[in-house]
């Protein structure tokens, strides 16, 4: 780990990226804030909302582009911890928030049109609902954890970054699959094996700390990948 | 300030491009990595600002392993790629985004090179500047940053003549007792009377580092206007003026070094080269 961490080269860095990428992200929120604007649930901007936060995951470190733009990035004088502690902000904190922005704006203006239309129609009840709506539908550990997988990849796979990251994805979900299916087809071979392992009360166990697992695997999942992501960038060459 | 010890160097699958390497450069001089195209100028540069790993040896740079691409090392340190990339700012963007990472970065000296430069409008796009444009902005914010290390990848390249000859004028007045310049070129032409100390590079081998001073010492440059018949020149070549050759200074005789001679000489004859500076022949 690097010694001294700054916080003036973070705000640096910080700086820079919204110096240079103001407008795209602008861009970017304004059509979320149209999607909510047109759609009548919430369903369409949260689609659209998790594919952009992917994305953005995906091409934020933008050192899979060309030669010249890893060199830039590995040349810019900060830490490999502070530049990926500001990604990890970007990431997971500034860019999903900004496209909420933009969508409870989206919801505040769409309840202003609608009153015109509507009596009695409360703009302030609705759309507190509906943002609370949307809120409540965002995966936020999931999305989490993919954005770290996705943003691996990006680091990772110098050459179609993308597809590779999904065929990994793809492959090691089919093999974890696969693994599964085997134990069971084993127990179910051994009858009395099955027995022992699935009884009410293991069922009733398994539902209760299902939630707690899936919680841990995606915080591992996150962590994984965030560190992985800081030696890859370490030992990155140009 | 940099110090090179036996290093190993390969690029994937390939054989080693750098054998056993070692090299020491200080401050207060400006060198010229000078060498054919592929001969590893661009990635002894990348080694000594830490953008590839050699995979045996040390590499010492301002006091760190470049490696590790410490803050430190990196603020200190300023490579200036032979293809630039440029993020999609106006140029006093530039400035505002880029300076904060440069402790000794200066404002005046940056608007002073870029006047140098002859350009005036710090509102333009860098994007929209043409290639030779692009570099100079380039060249003078990594001027004004004020480093200790200045690592320039064939900095001539893509610049106009009156530029290249800017490009010499304002190189020499940058250069201080405190700082080290590395330029690297297969232009030998272009960094005439701006370098006071030399590197010659082929095959990945280091055949010559010496300064300008001790090459003059042990070598003379001249242009015979008529042919003679003497054979101990160590290299003789036509040209539009005569016939310039290069002669071992025997009887101290003090001349100018004629860098694209010393050059030619040095290729055409490595082991009387490396004979004449005590260099080990392998």
């Amino acid at each position: 780990m690097d010694a001294k961490f700054s916080f003036i080269r973070v705000k640096s860095l910080l700086n820079r990226y919204f110096i240079e990428n103001w407008k795209i992200d602008l861009i970017l929120g304004l059509i979320i804030f149209l999607l909510t604007l047109i759609s009548r649930s919430h369903q369409t901007p949260l689609f659209v909302f998790s594919f952009l936060v992917i994305v953005y995951s995906f091409k934020l470190f933008a050192v899979n582009l060309s030669v010249l733009q890893r060199t830039h990035f590995l040349m810019i004088p900060a830490s490999i911890f502070e530049k990926l502690s500001v990604n990890a902000i970007l990431i997971h904190v500034y860019y999903p928030l900004i496209l909420l922005v933009f969508f409870f704006i989206g919801i505040v203006c769409r309840g202003i049109i609608v009153s015109f239309f509507i009596d009695k129609f409360d703009i302030v009840l609705e759309s507190m609902y509906q943002c609370k709506n949307m809120i409540n539908s965002i995966p936020v550990l999931s999305l989490l954890s993919i954005q770290a997988v996705v943003m691996f990849g990006s680091i990772y796979f110098m050459k179609s970054p993308f597809f590779k990251t999904l065929l990994s994805v793809i492959v090691f979900f089919l093999f974890l699959l696969s693994v599964v299916l085997f134990v069971f087809y084993k127990n179910l071979e051994n009858n009395a094996m099955l027995t022992v392992l699935i009884t009410e009360e293991f069922l009733s166990k398994i539902n209760e700390i299902r939630n707690y697992v899936l919680i841990f695997i995606k915080l591992s999942i996150l962590f994984y990948f965030w560190i992985l992501s800081y030696f890859r960038l370490k030992e990155m060459e140009v | 300030m940099i110090e090179i010890k036996n290093i190993d160097f390969a690029y994937k699958k390939k054989q080693n491009l750098f054998s056993e390497l070692s090299l020491t450069m200080t401050q207060g001089h400006i060198y010229g990595l000078l060498g054919k195209n592929g001969t590893g100028k661009t990635s002894l540069l990348k080694i000594i600002s830490g953008l590839l790993f050699a995979q045996k040896g040390e590499v010492n740079v301002l006091g760190y392993n470049a490696a590790s691409r410490k803050p430190d090392m990196l603020n200190d340190l300023y490579f200036l790629p032979e293809e630039i990339f440029v993020p999609y700012l106006k140029i006093k963007q530039i400035e505002k985004v880029y300076a904060p990472f440069y402790p000794k970065f200066s404002k005046e000296q940056f608007d002073n090179y870029l006047k140098e430069f002859e350009i005036q409008d710090k509102n333009a796009l860098v994007n929209k500047l043409s290639q030779g444009q692009k570099k100079k902005v380039m060249i003078a914010f990594a001027l004004a940053c004020n480093t200790k290390l200045l690592l320039l990848d064939e900095p001539t390249n893509g610049l106009d003549i009156p530029s290249k000859s800017i490009f010499r004028r304002v190189m020499a007045s940058v250069a201080t007792e405190d700082i080290a310049i590395i330029i690297s070129t297969h232009q030998v032409r272009d960094l005439h009377s701006l370098i006071d100390s030399v590197i010659i590079l082929d095959n990945g081998e280091i055949i010559i580092n010496e300064t300008d001073e001790y090459i003059t010492q042990k070598l003379t440059f001249n242009v015979l206007e008529t042919p003679v018949n003497e054979t101990t020149f160590l290299y003789a070549e036509d040209n539009f003026r005569g016939l310039a050759i290069v002669k071992e200074n025997d009887e101290h005789i003090e001349t100018k070094l004629d860098l694209e001679l010393f050059f030619n000489a040095v290729m055409a004859n490595k082991s009387k080269m490396k004979d004449v500076f005590n260099l080990k022949n392998e």
